[in-house]
Order: structure tokens, then sequence, then C-alpha cells
């Protein structure tokens, strides 16, 4: 059963589009990985869907269904019921993203009293098997500690734990691992995957790094310059990449087989939202590009046998 | 760092706790001296009942302007009234204002400095007038307010407190304007906390300690500031004593009989240089990026 479901939506900042007709769906349980660039509007659009896009962004055209309702038109205060309840959200900077003045075991608390109802007491001990949940070793201790006497990699576990205090259908994921070092890295996603299993909830995994998506994710939609440029399973997408941006990304994971060589890179930078090209956003990047990729922007189109992808070479290029 | 010392308690001997705030702050030496300055003056305002060895408001003619000795340690002043008797009682009198005064403009001040910071809309017309006010200097504000209030205690805490307000207000915004941004902002509001709430749990807690800080000069302001109003005659009514008041009736005979002024001032200075100090060390405490340099 689809539990998002996000239509040709756009965010803009004034007269700047950031996202422009983004979509894709997310059933109940599964994983969806969204990657691309810095830049590539990824993170502006899970903001839109928390409906916590900064000082003058706006939703200016499209729909995110969630549960059934169109959370775009919802008023605040509906909205404020929904986040930390039904949505859930946790961020790049574990270091930063816990308050410093409160005890873990009070911000687990704070959503549980707030959604749920419970009192100090309840809470206090749901914290604790929270912490126990996200494989915090002594969470009793833990608990009363403030976030600055725990490691990066127990920050990111205790902010799973406020977003997973009150069972959310869906968690979304901006860069979760990022700020870790490799074998916390590992901890956390191993830590997701579980508890997506026991609880079944849908999970939206933002990141650059394909390695981490390919892991865990069921599906994955590329983002570039604010639109999706491919999507597809994750098997057909790692497997057999459409689109040249994707391959480009694909073809920049270095790997630890074979021999010494420089990294290969995108040529490049990612456009300014304000600087867009008319057609192909990735045209001017793009190896294979013809002058008629920058004639329209290239719609989203499935690819016999492969994903779907908005390329106009799609056929001959694969 | 703090990952490591942890992990570090965590394997060897009984956990060690990170020494808190208050112990941070009595291991900084200006703050103590600062404490131990405005301490003895407070804890002699406090005492002054049991400390004063005479009414402090009788009238004794036969002892006018006695140079200090063995019976009236400070001398006396035009009345005959004990100067030492006196300045204990006007410390209790300069502290209350001073005290109301920091009170008055954190509450009201923070309130308005919050609410500048925290919400867009309100910010340029709070401002503003925040600016407006502080356009006057802030004593000639406040000497204007207590001559139209009238001449009581309660009326120049209240003109202090006007005249104070913008420099907390002030700090209090810029304090929220840095705060609102950090992270955990946005993920308080992502687990559904309402803006009400996002404000009073999770900014104003982080934006306090600049507010702290400067309530101690505030309150050292107000001091000084009292005891102008009372010297230009719109303080606290006579005969009641106050430091600026005592000060002030010194003054037409600071040739002849200068103990009469030297007792009170030498109060404020210490009262003023101990707020300060103390502030300084405040300062330190609170301050995230010194803290582990005063560890």
């Amino acid at each position: 059963m689809t539990l998002l479901s996000v239509r040709d939506l756009s965010v803009a900042f004034g007269p700047v589009r950031v996202v422009q007709d983004v979509s894709f769906d997310l059933a109940e349980g599964e994983v969806l990985g969204v990657v691309g660039e810095s830049g590539s509007g990824k993170s502006m659009t899970a903001l839109a869907m928390m409906g916590l896009l900064p000082a003058g962004g706006h939703v200016t055209a499209g729909r995110i269904t969630f549960e059934g309702r169109d959370i775009t038109r919802l008023p605040e205060r509906e909205m404020q019921r929904l986040r930390g309840a039904r949505m859930a959200m946790i961020f790049q900077e574990p270091m930063a993203s816990l308050n410093p003045v409160l005890t873990v075991g009070e911000q687990i608390a704070e959503v549980l009293r707030h959604h749920s109802g419970l009192d100090r007491r309840a809470a206090q001990r749901e914290a604790i098997g929270l912490l126990k949940l996200v494989e915090i070793a002594s969470a009793e201790r833990r608990v009363n500690e403030y976030p600055h006497q725990l490691s990066g990699g127990m920050r990111q576990r205790a902010m799973i734990a406020i977003a997973l205090a009150c069972r959310p259908r869906l968690l979304i994921a901006d860069e979760p691992t990022t700020a870790l070092d490799a074998t916390v890295q590992a901890g956390i996603l191993d830590l997701l995957r579980g508890l997506r299993q026991e609880f079944g909830m849908a999970v939206l995994l933002i990141s650059h790094d394909l390695g981490v998506v390919s892991e865990i994710c069921e599906r994955v939609v590329v983002m570039y310059a604010g639109r999706v440029v491919e999507t597809g399973t994750a098997e057909r997408l790692f497997g057999r990449p459409v689109h040249p941006y994707t391959r480009a990304l694909l073809a920049a994971i270095p790997r630890l087989e074979g021999p010494i060589g420089p990294l290969p890179a995108i040529a490049g930078v990612v456009p300014t939202p304000a600087a867009f090209p008319p057609g192909c956003r990735f045209a001017p990047r793009c190896p294979y590009a013809v002058p008629a990729c920058e004639a329209a922007q290239p719609p989203l189109r499935t690819i016999p046998g492969g994903t779907d992808a908005a390329c106009i070479r799609a056929e001959e290029l694969t | 760092m703090a990952g490591a010392s942890a992990s570090i308690s965590a394997a060897g001997a009984p956990q060690r706790r990170p020494p808190g705030a208050l112990a941070r702050l009595l291991a900084h030496p200006s703050f103590r001296w600062g404490l131990l300055l405005f301490g003895l003056v407070a804890l002699a305002g406090v005492l002054a009942l049991w400390l004063a060895p005479f009414d402090p408001l009788r009238n004794n003619f036969r002892t006018r302007l006695r140079p200090p000795d063995g019976t009236f340690w400070f001398g006396t002043d035009r009345f005959g009234r004990d100067i030492l008797s006196r300045t204990l009682f006007g410390i209790q009198v300069s502290l209350r204002i001073g005290l109301g005064v920091a009170f008055v403009t954190a509450l009201v001040g923070g309130a308005l400095g919050a609410m500048a910071g925290f919400l867009h809309r309100l910010d340029g017309p709070l401002m503003r007038v925040m600016d407006a006010l502080m356009a006057f200097p802030a004593v000639l504000l406040a000497i204007a307010l207590a001559a139209a209030l009238g001449p009581s205690e309660l009326n120049v805490i209240l003109a202090l407190s006007i005249a104070y307000v913008p420099r907390t207000a002030r700090v209090m915004r810029a304090g929220v304007l840095v705060v609102r941004e950090f992270p955990f902002v946005e993920g308080a509001r992502a687990i559904g906390a309402s803006p009400t709430r996002v404000l009073l749990r999770h900014v104003l807690p982080n934006a306090m300690a600049p507010l702290v800080v400067q309530q101690t000069y505030v309150f050292a302001l107000a001091v000084l500031a009292e005891a102008v109003l009372s010297f230009l005659g719109v303080g606290p009514p006579p005969p009641t004593p106050t430091l600026g008041g005592i000060i002030s009736d010194g003054r037409d005979f600071i040739q002849e009989a200068p103990w009469v002024s030297l007792a009170p001032g030498v109060v404020i200075a210490m009262v003023v240089l101990g707020l300060n100090l103390m502030g300084d060390g405040l300062r330190d405490a609170l301050d995230p990026r010194l803290r582990t340099a005063v560890q």
C-alpha cells in the first residue's frame, strides 16, 4: 500500500525553483534511497515533506500525499501532530542535533509526553527502553547524560531513538551517516535496517553515498539539479544504469581492487538553481550531450528492460 | 574529545564527571574576588539591623559633622546622624533597587528580545522602539522619568528599568538569533514541537548565558544610576538613606567634612567592581568555547 506519494512537487525560494516536478511513491515498509550531489534538491524535497522548509521556501506546485492526505495543504497545527508521531526525521549533524542543555532522556521523553501523553515516569522508563533498542550500552546511565558526554555515533543513535519514540510510519533520514566514520556508519546502517524490519516503517534515505544506498535501499531516486533524472529498483539501477549522470556517479565510486589511478570525477559542478540550463540540466557536463539535449527538458520515461530515466538518448546509450 | 574522555572513564576508575558550572565559577579568580567584594557589601546590608550602632534616621544636633572616631567610625553628617549606620541601611535600599532593575529588565527586556529574535514580523517594530529608547542617554532618560513619576524607591526602579530595557532586549535578541539556527532547533520542530515550545524549551535555555552576564552589569549600572538620581534629588525621598543620597548630603561640606561622602562612595565602588568581576567570571564559565580552558 502506498504510504507516501509525491506528485510533481516544486519548491521555490522567491523566483528560484530549487526542486521541480519531482514525483515518487513510497510503500509501507519500503526503503527508498534519494541520491544526488550537494545542491541537487534532495534535502529540500525531504524538508518539504516534513513541512519544515526554511524561511522563504514554498511548495509552489504538486502534492505530497501521506496516509491519504495532501499534507502540503495541512494547517500548521495538524502538521505538528504528524511530525514526530507519524513521520520523523533524523539529521546529518548528530553533534548539533541534540539540545545541549537537556539530558538525552529528557529529549526522548519530550516526544513521548507530547504525542503519546505519557507521564514523566512512564516516559523516562520508555526512554531507557528506546536507548536499549538503538543499542546504546548502559542505557540506565546514559539516559541521564547530556549530549556532550556521548560520542558521535551514540548521539546519532540517540537521535534515532527520539525519531522512533512514537513508532512513526515514515522515517526520513537525511544523510544519517555522513558525519560518522566508517565503522560507526556500518553500525548505524545495521541498526536502521533492523529497526525497519522490526517496526515495518518506511524509510526515505537521503544520501550522496551510493555505497550506503545500495546496501539498504530497495528502490532509488537519482536527483540532479532539482529534478529526478532516473528512478528504479536498486537492482536495476545499480546493475544497468541508464542515465549518463547515474553512470558517472557509479563510475566515481573508488574501488579497492584493480590498479590505483586518479579518482574518476564528473567534470564541472552542479549549476546553481538561479542558472539552471533550459534543456537537460546535466547536458553541460554530459559527455554524450547532443544539441537536441539543450533544446527541451527530457521527460522521465520507462526504458525497456531498465529503469525510468530522463534522457533522450537512453536507448542508444544502454 | 568528549568521546575520548568518556571511554577512558568507562574503562578506568569510577566515572569522573566534568566539573559543573558552579565549580567552574568558583575556580575563576576574578569571580572569586568579585564575589568577595560584593558579598561583603551585601552581607553588611542584610545584617544592617544588627550591625548598625545607631538609628540611621535620628538627628542629634550635638554630634553634627563629627570626624571619624571611636564612637562614630565613619563620622556623622550635618544632622548628627551616624554615617556608618546610614551607609549600612543605604546598602539595603541601593541593592534592592539594583536587584529590582536587574530583575525587571531581564524579564521585560528578555521577553521583548526573545520575541524580536524569534518572530520575524515583530523584529522590526520592536527593535526600532528599543533603538529610539537607546538614542537617549540612559541616565538622562531615567532622570526625566523619575522626575515625572515622583520620588520613591519603586519609581526609581521603574525609571531605571525603562532606561535599561533596550540593552537587555538587544542582548537577548542577538542570542536568540544565533541559537535558532542550530540544527537541534530544527530537530525540535521535526518532532512536532509548537513554535512556543521550541522557543521556551529549546531556544531560550541555550540563549540565556549572555543575558545572565549582562544583568550583572545592569545591576552595577543601576546602583550607580540610583546614586546619580539621589544626588540630583529625584531618588527615594529623604530621610531614606541611599548610597547616592548620602554622597549628595556630603556635597555641601566636601571641604570641611569629606568623610560624609567617603564611606558610601567606597561602598558603591566595591559593589560595581565586585559585580563587574563576577560578570567576567560568569561570562567565562558560561561560554562553551572557554569551558575546556577553564577546566
